[in-house]
C-alpha cells in the first residue's frame, strides 16, 4: 500500500530525531569513556613509581650512614637500620594516589679491611598497582666516621 | 509510471537521499557538538602531559637537593620554571623539619614536586618524590 507524502515527511522527521539524539548521545558517551580512561592512565603514571623507589633506596643507603656515625660509639661493622616503610597519598587533580614507599638494606658482607658492602632496595607499591622497586650497590669505609664509598644503581 | 518502493514508502532514490543528507546531518551535528562542549565545559586538563619531562625535572630538583652543601640546608634552590610552546612547568621543594646536628650530622626530608600550568588553565600537581639529604662534617657522610 502506497503511503501519503505527509506519512514520509513524518517518518523522515523522527528518523532524523533520532539519529540527532543518538549522536548526541554517543558523542557525550565517548567524551566520558576518553575522560575517564585519560585519568585512571594519568593518576598510574603520575606517581613516578620507578623514580621514588630509586629515592626511597638512597634514604636507605642514608639512613645506615646516618645511623652508624651518630651512635655512640664507632663500632668495627656498621650496624644494618631496620626496615621502613611508610604511606604517601598524592593529591591530583581528579583523584588521588596511594603509594607505600618503604627501604629495606642487606648486608653482603665484608669487601676488604674496613669496607662492608650493602644493598638497598626502594620498594613503592601503588594503591591497586604492582610493586616497583630499585637497588642501589654500595659500600660504606670505616675512618673517623662511616663515608660512602662505592656506589652504584642496579 | 510505476515505481518500486518499500515498506517506508520511500522510493530507492528518495531513500539514497535520506541517508545522504542524514550522514551529513550527523557530521555537521558532532562539529557543533564538538565546539559547544570544549566551549562550555572546557576540558580537565590532563595531569601527565609529557611524563618524560616531569620525571626529568623531579631528578633535577632532587639533584639540586643533593648538590647543596649548605647546613642548614635551603629552603629555596633557585630552579628556573621551564616553558614549552603550550605550558609551564615548575619544580617545587619543601623542606621537612631540620632538626638540631648529632655529631655534625644532620637528616632532612624534602620532597620535590612538578607542577604543569597550560596557557590559561590551572597550576596542577604532575609529580612528586620525597627523597630525604644528610649532611655532615664530611664529604660521603651521606648522600
Amino acid at each position: 500500500m502506497e503511503r501519503r507524502a505527509s506519512e514520509r515527511g513524518n517518518t523522515l522527521l523522527v528518523a532524523t530525531i533520532l539519529v540527532l539524539g543518538m549522536t548526541v548521545l554517543s558523542l557525550g558517551a565517548a567524551r566520558f569513556l576518553r575522560e575517564q580512561t585519560s585519568l585512571a592512565l594519568d593518576l598510574r603514571a603520575a606517581g613516578y613509581p620507578s623514580t621514588q623507589a630509586l629515592y626511597a633506596a638512597e634514604m636507605g643507603v642514608n639512613a645506615l650512614l646516618y645511623q652508624n656515625n651518630v651512635r655512640a660509639n664507632h663500632a668495627d661493622s656498621p650496624e644494618v637500620p631496620e626496615p621502613a616503610q611508610w604511606t604517601r597519598t598524592l593529591a591530583y587533580p581528579g583523584g588521588a594516589i596511594t603509594q607505600q614507599v618503604g627501604y629495606r638494606i642487606t648486608a653482603l658482607g665484608p669487601v676488604s679491611t674496613g669496607v662492608f658492602r650493602f644493598e638497598a632496595t626502594g620498594e613503592v607499591k601503588p594503591a591497586g598497582g604492582a610493586m616497583v622497586s630499585r637497588t642501589i650497590r654500595f659500600d660504606v669505609a670505616t675512618g673517623s666516621v662511616w663515608v660512602l664509598g662505592r656506589y652504584e644503581q642496579k | 509510471m510505476n515505481r518500486s518502493r518499500n515498506q517506508l514508502g520511500l522510493s530507492l532514490l528518495e531513500a539514497m537521499l535520506s541517508i545522504l543528507v542524514l550522514m551529513v546531518g550527523v557530521a555537521a551535528v558532532t562539529q557543533l557538538t564538538r565546539t559547544m562542549v570544549a566551549a562550555i565545559m572546557p576540558a580537565e586538563p590532563s595531569i601527565v602531559q609529557h611524563p618524560e619531562i616531569v620525571e626529568q625535572l623531579l631528578h633535577d630538583g632532587a639533584e639540586a637537593v643533593r648538590a647543596s652543601k649548605a647546613d642548614p640546608p635551603p629552603l629555596t634552590f633557585g630552579l628556573a620554571p621551564l616553558t614549552v610552546s603550550d605550558a609551564t612547568y615548575s619544580v617545587r621543594i619543601y623542606r621537612g623539619e631540620v632538626p638540631p646536628p648529632e655529631k655534625g650530622f644532620r637528616k632532612v626530608d624534602y620532597t620535590v614536586e612538578v607542577t604543569y600550568q597550560a596557557v590559561g588553565g590551572p597550576e596542577i600537581l604532575a609529580g612528586s618524590v620525597q627523597l630525604d639529604k644528610v649532611t655532615g662534617p664530611v664529604a660521603g657522610g651521606g648522600l
